[in-house]
């Protein structure tokens, strides 16, 4: 019967090894949360549209809830569990905490993965890249202006402003 | 979502049969059509067949053509060189579509296959043609706002909602395959969609188990002059009421080649042969751009949800030739 | 972490560190041994009856440990009806208590799995046959129409002075029609219960703003004591108004906990919190304003029009979007009046969504000040200053402290209003029209109640304080400011202070909601405060006036503990109106042929009494100011009146602002402390941001463009030309 068919994925977490068994059906993000218990990873919208489900793969920001764990398979994945530097915060995670770039919080896991994507293709985003560049994270508390000026404080390019 | 079973191979022969051979079987790519209707329970393949380690990644620049693999992501398409500096139109509809992870997830052959977002197909229960055919409409006589005015039927009104497909029918975009039998063939992209008809739940001219290998953009001189220009209720992040994909060539005031296409208001990408006969051989002024729009939207068939598309697609049609138009000739360089 | 980075100004938000390390445990983050997971079946009519459900195949698929249906829920004890304001279930009908379907969407069905794909896939095989009956959920359809006298206390069917002779006198007269759609409050977290059971203990982590009333509604669905059931929601994802009522699925994920004793995990797909926790109302508001030539208001006659559900007809703390409650107090009018009808629609019952009634009030009314501005030639921030009311109109009391003249002065200097032309189309940028508009907002002070407690303990490392109560950080900054408030208070670094909040098991506090946590717990914990400097002063011997430092070294190795309460204030007392004011100064860019909008400036002052956290302060004005972007521009939340469904609920339907809608915000406030409402002089502030947004916004796309739309949300569709 097809509801017995598991299938055993290997891929690394974190740059950790994972070796689990999954049903074909289960979503990356299901994995993530339930069977790696890694929950700084959110499901906030079903249909990959709110972003809170961002998490890095092979590099590169996608939505674990749009993809299923075996297409994962043999990729690097990175949750914020990963992003997290070993010996504290990384400055991105500084510069959100310091610009209170936080409000209830459940879009920030996915904000800080989408924002490192978008560092690392482009170190010194204007304010309008980094507003499209997080077209896919959002933010109810809308607390889009001080992500924002989270990240240009971090590259340098706030000039102390306080209206965005 | 349903039980299924899921496999990956690295030949594209046996990718190909192994969906050929059975009629519950789907190719998965990117999977953000494919999963995101799984997840609704609107599509219910038993098997998926990942073509992802196919070798059909790559972006090629030739001279002449771009070959663009099937399994590239969007995020490489829209800001690979040569994309950008021979038809910036397709880097920008591609930009213009969907989020930065969605688009590094989504590959450009799926971007062909990109199901409509009307409402009534992904509830997996209203009456729908295009979901479970013979069913009927809802979208007729229901909320109808964001559906098609051009190119519908009286079974169907979905819109074709990919940006990036304005872009491509509007350049000379040819496409790609390996049929079941292992034969390739070469299909014009405007012969890839097909009209709604009486039925809309056939979208394509592909067979069961034909797999698209990769597209051919041939250079043409028009799409270094091109834009993209997508009109919707928000900022971003949302799909278009109604856009326009445009090129432009003109020699010393005068239009010498245009390429026009319109996307969120039709069944299938949407190129106007018409619209483009309308300004060829004329100045570029106002006045002719409102007129190869109302030629674009002759065939306007409206409702009372739509009404405004007409008018809204004329003028994101003028709009996009004026801002056009207005740039200054040289490119400038990137 | 260094104590540098905790001493740093900048690093204040005290649960930043765990937000943006995903450490912070929201309710479906948790996974007590033994976890399975609940998905709710939905009906697919939209009024009718359920007259067979075939629950066979989902029984047996693999996994399934239980379906829950009518047949089988068994029962449930009467839960409370909202009156005494003790705890709210989102409708007066408990979940699957009969066949009957009253709208789309309506619970028909629990399956219980051990895997979250189990149980999707167990719910997908529930089948319903369904006799069908006719339905409305389109204002227009409605058969059956109430006139409510009062939500919330506040009376809906109103007049005063002779509003029939002012408006047949009035030498100006204006009579105009604004319609707003139905909005949702749409958090980012979905709505999500863990549900298990020690005996006949019930624990419950909630999404919910009001972790006491979903204990009330618990124990009264269970037959427990209150005591019996904990919940906890230490950190909630979110609000706006829909997490106060304890929704159905938080009583089926306990239900089927104790059924099958292990815990349950539930939590709702977007459709579901967009169809099943309630909605702002959509509102038809007739405006019909008397004035003189100078545009002082003679007359006011506000009649509104909003839906219900058909199944909450008679319950008696029926919610409806209360559109007048404003109107009638904001501006000196004379004669007054206020009638409310609300059609009965199957739909979800509607909701509470921040500012409720305000934000929709604010539409109509600012926007028909702005045609009467124009209609009588006055500058509209001109004709707001002349209309301005020196006292309470409507419960003929004194303003306990009113700065709002202040709000406009300070906004208008700094947006440069001076520098407006009148009349609309005069401002251009390149293809785009320019249009600057104002609004009034306003929102009433509200003061629900808590109690906290403070322990001050000796620790090796020198004292540390705890402050304790059940109220819930939402996004709010809750932990911060109470953070803070214990620090100034004790006079300790704030990171030597901890803040617990969340959980029944800590001092009472009523909801998160009406903008009134923080004016009801700080006080309470600045007086537990002082009551410790008491205690500690004692200690030392009875000496006055002590320094920080000398009280603290006083601190014994036990523990100090003091409990404070503030008691409920609504709206008024007997010496005066509580109210917050402030201004909006809007820019908007309209590129005309396609009817493309852009908020491009934004200038807010607020009048909400003293400002105790700037940076937190600055957050939920901002937040309020975008959610009134989105309720400008985007927000609609659709059913379709002929198949009686929601057609957009999703997110990539129901459209929320994202970030590249945002424009550059300036944000103040006067600070002017109104210590009559508490003594730390603070009024609410989470939600007046988003009142006068609309409207503001609205009137900067009429001088943009001379197009007046009148019914949100605006669109391209509305002004393509």
């Amino acid at each position: 019967m097809l509801w017995e068919v598991r299938m055993r994925i290997s891929l690394s977490v974190n740059n950790r090894s994972v070796e689990s068994t999954v049903e074909p059906r289960t979503l990356l993000v299901d994995l993530i949360r339930d069977d790696l218990k890694l929950t700084g990873t959110k499901v906030g919208c079903d249909t990959g549209q709110c972003g809170t489900c961002t998490v890095l793969l092979d590099g590169r920001a996608v939505k674990s809830c749009s993809m299923l764990a075996v297409q994962a398979e043999g990729t690097r994945v990175t949750t914020i569990e990963g992003a997290n530097a070993e010996t504290g915060l990384t400055d991105l995670q500084e510069a959100l905490w310091a610009e209170h770039g936080v409000q209830c919080g459940y879009c920030t896991p996915g904000m800080v993965l989408a924002l490192q994507d978008l560092l690392a293709t482009n170190k010194a985003p204007t304010e309008q890249e980094i507003r499209c560049g997080l077209a896919g994270n959002l933010c109810r508390c809308t607390g889009y202006q001080s992500v924002v000026r989270a990240t240009l404080a971090l590259t340098g390019q706030n000039g102390g402003r306080n209206d965005v | 979502m349903r039980p299924l079973t899921y496999e990956r191979a690295t030949a594209i022969d046996e990718v190909v049969r192994r969906v050929a051979n059975r009629p519950g079987a789907a190719f998965l790519a990117g999977g953000t059509t494919v999963v995101d209707l799984l997840k609704l329970d609107v599509i219910t393949p038993d098997l998926l067949v990942d073509v992802r380690d196919l070798p059909l990644g790559g972006i090629v620049a030739e001279p002449g053509r771009i070959r663009i693999g099937a399994t590239a992501s969007n995020s490489d398409v829209a800001v690979h060189p040569a994309v950008r500096e021979r038809c910036p139109v397709l880097a920008e509809a591609l930009l213009a579509g969907a989020s930065p992870q969605l688009r590094n997830m989504a590959t450009i052959a799926g971007n062909l296959l990109q199901r409509t977002r009307c409402t009534y197909f992904r509830d997996g229960q209203s009456a729908c043609n295009k979901r479970e055919p013979g069913t009927g409409c809802s979208a007729l006589n229901g909320v109808n706002r964001d559906h098609a005015v051009l190119g519908g039927s009286d079974d169907c009104i979905a819109v074709f909602p990919s940006d990036a497909c304005t872009a491509l029918a509007m350049l000379d975009t040819t496409v790609h395959t390996v049929r079941p039998d292992g034969a390739t063939r070469v299909i014009d992209f405007a012969e890839l969609h097909t009209a709604p008809g009486h039925t809309p739940h056939v979208e394509t001219v592909l067979e069961h188990g034909e797999l698209i290998t990769g597209l051919v953009v041939e250079d043409l001189p028009a799409a270094r002059r091109s834009a993209y220009l997508k009109v919707r209720d928000r900022t971003s992040y949302e799909f278009a009421l109604a856009s326009a994909a445009v090129a432009l060539e003109i020699t010393d005031g005068v239009v010498t080649a245009a390429r026009i296409a319109l996307g969120g208001v039709a069944t299938r990408p949407w190129r106007s042969h018409a619209a483009e006969e309308a300004l060829i051989g004329g100045p570029a002024t106002t006045e002719r751009f409102a007129g190869a729009a109302a030629e674009a939207l002759a065939g306007a068939r409206p409702l009372a949800g739509n009404a405004f598309k007409v008018r809204l697609a004329e003028q994101t049609l003028i709009t996009a030739l004026t801002d056009l138009a207005s740039r200054p000739t040289e490119e400038p360089s990137s | 972490m260094t104590t540098t980075q905790e001493n740093s100004p900048a690093h204040v938000r005290v649960d930043g560190r765990a937000k943006v390390t995903g450490q912070a445990l929201y309710t479906a983050d948790h996974h007590p041994p033994g976890l399975t997971h609940a998905v709710l079946v939905g009906a697919t009519v939209p009024s009718g009856r359920v007259t067979g459900l075939d629950t066979a195949a989902a029984s047996a698929a693999p996994g399934v440990l239980l379906v829950l249906t009518p047949a089988n829920r068994g029962r449930l004890g009467q839960l409370p009806d909202g009156t005494r304001y003790d705890g709210w279930p989102p409708e007066a009908r408990p979940p699957l208590a009969d066949d009957t379907i009253h709208r789309w969407g309506q619970y028909i069905a629990l399956v219980v799995a051990e895997t979250l794909e189990q149980a999707q896939y167990g719910a997908s095989l529930v089948r319903a046959r369904y006799e069908t009956a006719p339905f409305a959920t389109a204002l227009d359809d409605a058969t059956v129409v109430s006139r409510p006298e009062q939500v919330m206390g506040e009376p809906m069917q109103i007049s005063r002075g002779d509003p029939d002779t002012a408006w047949a006198d009035a030498p100006v007269r204006l009579d105009v029609t604004y319609t707003s759609p139905n909005n949702h409050p749409c958090a980012l977290e979905p709505h999500a219960t863990v549900a298990e059971w020690d005996g006949e203990t019930l624990l419950v982590h909630d999404s919910t703003q009001w972790v006491r009333g979903d204990q009330a509604v618990l124990s009264a669905a269970f037959g427990l004591a209150p005591e019996a059931v904990r919940v906890r929601a230490p950190y909630v994802g979110g609000m706006f108004g829909s997490k106060i009522a304890t929704g159905s699925h938080t009583i089926l994920a306990a239900l089927a906990a104790r059924r099958i004793g292990r815990p349950v995990k539930i939590v709702l797909t977007r459709k579901q919190v967009l169809t099943n926790v309630g909605h702002r109302s959509e509102t038809v508001q007739r405006m019909r304003v008397g004035a003189g030539p100078d545009g002082s208001l003679a007359v006011l006659r506000h009649d509104t029009r909003t839906h219900a559900a058909v199944n909450e007809d008679g319950n008696p703390s029926e919610f409806h979007e209360p559109t007048s409650t404003m109107s009638r107090l904001l501006y000196d009018v004379p004669a007054y009046s206020a009638t409310h009808e609300s059609a009965r629609l199957n739909v979800m019952a509607p909701g509470w969504m921040r500012a409720p009634g305000e934000a929709t009030c604010q539409w109509a009314l600012e926007s028909t000040l702005d045609e009467l501005a124009y209609e009588v030639g006055a500058d509209p921030l001109e004709l707001r200053r002349r209309n301005h009311a020196g006292r309470d109109p409507h419960h003929d009391l004194p303003w306990s402290s009113k700065h709002l003249l202040e709000c406009y002065e300070q906004g208008a200097r700094r947006f440069g209003w001076d520098r407006r032309p009148d009349a609309p189309r005069s401002l251009r940028d390149g293809p785009d029209l320019i249009g600057w508009g104002m609004a009034t907002a306003t929102y009433p002070g509200w003061r629900f109640g808590a109690t906290a407690r403070v322990r001050l303990s000796g620790t090796a490392g020198g004292p540390r304080a705890t402050v304790s109560t059940s109220g819930s950080e939402v996004g709010n900054g809750a932990y911060t400011m109470l953070a803070m408030t214990a620090a100034e208070g004790l006079g300790l670094p704030v990171e030597r202070v901890t803040v617990e909040l969340g959980d029944t098991g800590l001092p009472p506090s009523a909801q998160t909601g009406g903008s009134s946590l923080t004016v009801s717990t700080a006080p309470a914990v600045r007086d537990a405060c002082l009551d410790i400097r008491v205690q500690l002063a004692r200690l030392a011997g009875g000496r006055p006036n002590m320094a920080d430092g000398d009280l603290l070294a006083e601190v014994p190795g036990a523990t100090l503990t003091a409990e404070a309460s503030t008691s409920p204030l609504f709206l008024r007392d007997g010496e005066f109106a509580y109210q917050s004011f402030g201004a909006h100064f809007v820019e908007v860019r309209v590129r005309p042929e396609i009817g493309r909008i852009r908020v491009s400036r934004v200038v807010s002052v607020f009048d909400v009494g003293r400002v105790l956290n700037a940076t937190t302060a600055r957050s939920q004005f901002i937040g309020a100011i975008i959610f009134g972007i989105g309720q400008a521009l985007h927000e609609n939340l659709i059913y379709d009146p002929v198949h009686g469904l929601p057609v957009n609920a999703d997110l990539g339907g129901y459209l929320v602002p994202v970030n590249a809608d945002v424009p550059a915000i300036d944000v103040s406030w006067i600070g002017a402390p109104d210590l009559a409402f508490n003594p730390l002089g603070c009024r609410g502030l989470g939600e007046i941001g988003i009142t006068g947004m609309a409207p503001a916004i609205g009137n900067a796309v009429f001088h943009a463009t001379g197009v007046r739309v009148r019914s949100l949300p605006i669109s391209p569709a509305e002004l393509v030309r």
